[in-house]
Parts: C-alpha cells; structure tokens; sequence
C-alpha cells in the first residue's frame, strides 16, 4: 500500500515538472508564433545571414549569427510562414528547430526552403534563464525575413542567353 | 735626476705590458682550438661541399605552399573548395605550372594594386556582395604559404631578376582565376599580409586571352574533377561566404555541426641518433657530435647539462636537449647591426640546415613557413608536414618564447646567428581515425578552453597533429588550433568518432 502511495506521488511529482516545462516551452511558442510581433533590433544575437531580405539561386542555405554575451545561454529558434499564414516551427537539416549557442557565440545552421519564391522566416532568441518572463524587446528578439528562391535554372538562363548575338541582329550585323 | 724618472717608467710599462700579456694569454688559452690548426680552411673549403644552395634545388625543396585549394564556383550553399594534396598525382605539375605562372607575372607584367576586397570577392564569393567586381563564376585555385613570404627571397627562389610588378612587400598567398572574365582574360591575384599590423594588400595582374598558355597548361578543370570525387564528404566554404564569423574569410571552414574526416595517427620520437639518454663517455658524445655539429664537431668541447649536452667552441654554442630540441648561438663579440641582403642570409639559412637535414626521414616534409625582416637580422622559419597534414610544435620553455616551429633560423648575410630545430621522427601509425571538423564545434571547445579568446583577432586557423615538448613515443592526433593576430597559439584535440 505504501509503495503505491509513493509511486503514485513520484508519478504525480514528475507530471507536474514536466508539465511545468511544458508550459513554459509552448508560451514561448506562442509569443514567437504571433502575428503581431514585429523584428526588433538584434540585441542579443547579430544575425549575419540573411543580412536582410534576400534572393537566392538554391533552396538550401545556412542562417548564422553571433552572440556577443553570455552566448551559452541564449538559445535561438527558427520559425517559417506557411500557406495559411501561420508561423511553424522550422527545422533545420539536423531536424531541430532550436538550439543552444556554445562557447564561441558563433552558430549556423543550414535549411532547406519549401518553396521557391518567397520564404518568410522569423529567427528568434532569448536567455533559457529568463524564459518564465520574456517580453518582445526586452529580453527576446525577434527578426523577420524574407528569402525568395529563383527558379531552379533561373542563372544558367540569363548565362545562356547570347547578348552577343541579340546585339548584332538588333544593329543588322551577321 | 729625469734619466733615474725616465728608467722608472720604463720598468713599469715593461711590467703592464708584461701582465697584460699574461691576461692574453689566459684569454687564448679558454679559447684554444683542440684540433689541428686548419680550421680556418674550413671557411672556404665548406662553402660548396655536397651542398646546393641554388635558388633551383632551393626551390625544389621549401618554396612550398602550406595549401592549395581550388573551386569551380559551384556547390550546393556555396562554392565547394577541395584541398589538392600532396597524393595527388596532379600536385606537382600543378604547383610547377603555379610558379610558372608567378614568375611570369612578376617578370612581364606590371599589374596594379586593387582593393582588398577583391582577393575576398574571388574566394568567398559571397552572392549579395553588392559590388561584383567581375563575374566570379568558374574556376579558381589558391596557393596559400604558411606566412608572408618576402618578395626579394619569392624573386630569388624563381629566379628573377628584374621585375616590372609594383612594390609588393611579400606573398602570403596568390590565386589563378582563369575565367576571370567575359573576354577570356584570366587574371593572377597576390595578397600580401604584414601579420603584425593585420594590414593586407591585394595586386592584380591580367593575363590576356592570346598569352594564356601557361594558364591553360595548369589544366585545373582536370585537377578540380580529380579532388572532387568525393563530393561533400571533402568538401570546404570560404568563411566568408557567410558573412563574418571572426576568421579571414578566405578561411576554409566545413559548416555542418559533427562532420568527421579521416586522419592517420602518428608516432612520433627524437631520432635514434639523436637521442642522449644513456650518453655518458666522452666518445659518445663526440659521436652525437659529429652527426649534429657538422664541420664545428671537431673542435667543439662538450659538458653535460640539464635533460642536454652543451657543445662549445671559439665562436659557437650548440645544445642538444633530450626532447629533440637542437639550439645553436654564435657568440659574437661584436654585434653587427648589418643584416645585409635576404637572399644571402637565406643562403646561410640554407648551409645551417643541409649539414644536418639528413638527420630526418620518411614521410617528414620540411616547408619555409615565415619569414620575419628585424633590426639586425632575418629570421626563417620551417615547419614539418606528415602526410599533407601540418605539424606544430607546442614546446614552451620557462622564462623563454614558446617554440611553435620545428626550424627557426636567424642570420644575417654573414652568418647564421641563433638557431633551434625540433629533430623528430613520425611514423604512421596503423588503424586511421575519423574525427569531427566542423567549425562551430570545434571554435566552441576552443573557446570554452581559453577564455580569452573572445577578444581576440584570429590571423589563422588550422588542423595540424601537435607535439608537446615533454613526451617521446608520443601518439598523435590532430588537433584545432587558432593562432592569434600576435601569433599566439590556442589548441585544442580535435574529438574522435
């Protein structure tokens, strides 16, 4: 009987914590996933890539940052728009789409967009020590951009038309 | 009266003059020459003695670069780089095409001074960069030297003497970018460095379409399919492609977290005739003498020193210490504050190390790796490599400047004045490791190691098998290492699969 009780109060104990966590893990989800946040200033992390809205030739590329201060706590997540609008988490080729920043301050990741076209992501980051209580701007920063893919092929096109030869036949030159 | 004065005087300068020869005599005496009185042949007839110290045979064997990597401007994020190593069979046709080409730059061309930013733009190739100088699509390779290697001493060694280029202070590492542009130009870019300022230079000379034989002969589509085989399993970015990461970004770096490449583990001793445990009588250490003093080991004394043997002449002091290091001091009475020409000093650079180059075996490679211009002197500095892969020594003596490589050699265009040599020997071990490469692990460890490295500017970055001063039979294993813009050097093992 007593080893019940206490299996039944370690089991509760342990539901509790973990739903503690929980708790806290899907508030800061919300707030990241909110539509009426906007990108603040980069105080925490300098994002160097993307330095700002972009346009590139290949769905794969590697977002990357550095952390001035106390990097080793500060964790970052990486959310995309999907088609309804919606903010999702987004995960990288290592199949996360959080992580804790090491010793060096430096972090990069690489992803893969879905789409050509344009691709909203939104990088964010924050202090693990102060996760209970994050305000937008304060102690969570949060950037927003826009990536869009070129068609596949899309430069060896343009390389592959001969200016050369339009310009001759637009002067009347063989 | 005077004449008595006069015999007075007499006597006691007949008495200084006589003490005074006494004290010669005593000064000769310490530094009597124990052998047959021909030692001063030896200045002439050592000169030329089984010894090549041509600027051909000297560039055969140091002008080497530390790397060689090449891009075809393509990749899957961005421009895969391959490492051409010494195994490939396309290595030494390609570094001779290499030189062919910078000599004839140096020699025909004028070329121009350009933006730093240039010598950037051709190797990381960073796509928003919003200047795009030329297209910087295609092909390129870099030949990167271990450090600044002065222009008088590269001009030497590929034997030039008269140059049209402008006043370029030394190479620290030169490309060839044969597509470098829409008309079929290819062009040949030189960066020069000063490491202690930090302050790069860039000079670009353009090869035109009808001279570019020498380009084509380099044939580095070929090179590049070769070393691309593998695919991303060896593949490297320019740290620059992604913005700035606190590296140069000509940096080769591998992105992805947990990425392991394979390395051989090395064995690695003093060599058997160099090894002074056990040596107590005096013939063997005449014997270790003569291997290791060249023409200097007949008439040197030697005495028993702390983990050593100190080995002395008139003008000379060599040590050999039980670890391999291998110190030599001319004892000058009169410092000369003339360092005179570089190419001869490199000369005597050149005779220190072939009296006593021997001494190394396979699969040591020895390298030039800096050159350092000071009041007084030059200071030559060679490295060893292992398979392609560089080693750095870590030897840090109380009181006294850590040694980082293998062969320092200062001297001037007499002489050579100061020296030390890390004698080792390196055995490839059975049974090759994987160990990770990826630089934001590896920058991580680092820094969670020292600390004060956040501050720091980063002039180099490397994975190189490291030896500590205080061990024989040592096993090796590659190692992280980051040197600093003071050339302070920071390492840390690189972690095994």
């Amino acid at each position: 009987m007593f080893k019940k009780s206490l299996f039944s109060i370690i089991v509760a104990i342990m539901i509790i914590f973990t739903s503690f966590s929980s708790y806290a893990f899907t508030t800061v989800l919300d707030v990241l996933k909110s539509k009426d946040v906007k990108s603040t200033s980069e105080f925490l992390v300098s994002i160097i890539r993307p330095e700002g809205d972009e346009t590139i030739s290949k769905k794969s590329y590697v977002i990357c940052g550095n952390a001035a201060d106390e990097a080793e706590d500060i964790r970052v997540n990486v959310l995309i728009e999907n088609s309804d609008g919606e903010w999702e988490e987004f995960k990288n080729t290592d199949g996360e789409s959080s992580w804790d920043i090491g010793a060096s301050g430096i972090f990069m990741k690489e992803v893969v967009f879905p789409n050509e076209g344009i691709n909203s992501i939104r990088v964010a980051a924050y202090k693990k020590s102060e996760i209970k209580d994050l305000k937008v701007g304060e102690n969570l920063q949060i950037n927003d951009f826009k990536i869009t893919v070129l068609p596949e092929g899309f430069w060896n096109t343009i390389r592959s038309i001969n200016v050369l030869k339009y310009l001759k036949s637009f002067v009347g030159v063989e | 009266m005077f004449h008595v004065y006069k015999e007075r005087l007499k006597l006691y300068l007949l008495a200084v003059l006589m003490a005074a020869s006494i004290v010669q005599v005593g000064i000769l005496w310490s530094y009597q020459y124990h052998g047959f009185p021909i030692s001063f042949l030896q200045g002439f007839l050592r000169i030329r003695i089984n010894m090549d110290t041509s600027s051909s045979k000297a560039r055969e064997n140091y002008l080497k670069p530390y790397q060689i990597f090449i891009t075809d401007g393509e990749g899957y994020n961005f421009p895969d780089y391959y490492i051409v190593d010494a195994k490939n069979n396309n290595y030494d046709k390609l570094w001779k095409g290499a030189q062919a080409c910078l000599e004839y730059v140096l020699r025909e061309k004028k070329g121009e001074q350009v933006d730093t930013e240039e010598w950037y733009d051709l190797v990381d190739r960073k796509e928003d960069r919003s200047e795009k100088i030329f297209s910087r699509m295609g092909l390129a390779a870099v030949f990167a030297f271990r450090g600044n290697i002065d222009s008088n001493l590269v001009t030497w060694f590929l034997n030039i003497s008269n140059t049209l280029a402008p006043d370029i202070g030394g190479i620290y590492k030169f490309a060839i970018a044969p597509e470098f542009d829409a008309n079929y130009n290819s062009a040949l870019y030189i960066l020069e460095k000063d490491f202690s300022s930090g302050i790069e230079k860039v000079y670009r000379f353009i090869i035109e379409h009808g001279e570019t034989k020498l380009i084509n002969n380099l044939d580095l589509r070929t090179i590049y399919k070769s070393v691309s085989v593998e695919g991303s399993k060896n593949s490297f970015s320019a740290a620059g492609s992604l913005g700035n990461l606190g590296v140069p970004n000509d940096q080769l770096i591998v992105i992805p977290q947990r990425q392991f490449r394979r390395f051989d583990t090395l064995v690695c001793q003093v060599p058997k005739t160099l090894q002074i445990e056990g040596i107590k009588t005096l013939t063997e250490r005449n014997r270790l003498g003569s291997k290791i003093l060249g023409p200097d080991a007949d008439t040197c004394d030697s005495i028993d020193i702390i983990s050593g043997i100190k080995f002395q002449n008139a003008n000379n002091i060599y040590h050999m210490y039980d670890n391999g290091l291998f110190a030599y001091e001319y004892k000058s009475l009169m410092p000369d504050n003339d360092r005179g020409y570089i190419d001869n000093a490199f000369v005597n650079a050149l005779e220190f190390m072939h009296l006593r180059i021997d001494i190394l075996t396979e699969p040591v490679d020895v390298y030039l790796s800096g050159v350092e211009i000071l009041p007084g002197f030059y200071r030559f500095m060679f490295d060893y490599k292992v398979d392609g892969i560089p080693v750095i020594f870590n030897y840090e003596e109380e009181g006294k400047e850590p040694v980082n490589n293998a062969i320092i050699i200062e001297a001037d265009e007499k002489r050579v004045l100061k020296a030390s040599w890390i004698f080792k020997d390196f055995e490839v071990a059975t049974g090759e490791k994987f160990y990770n490469v990826s630089f934001t692990d590896n920058q991580d460890r680092l820094h969670s190691a020292y600390s004060q490295l956040a501050d720091a500017v980063i002039g180099d970055l490397l994975i190189a098998y490291e030896v500590r001063e205080n061990s024989d039979n040592q096993e090796l294993h590659p190692s992280w290492i980051v040197i600093n813009q003071d050339r302070d050097y920071y390492m840390v093992p690189l972690v095994k699969k």
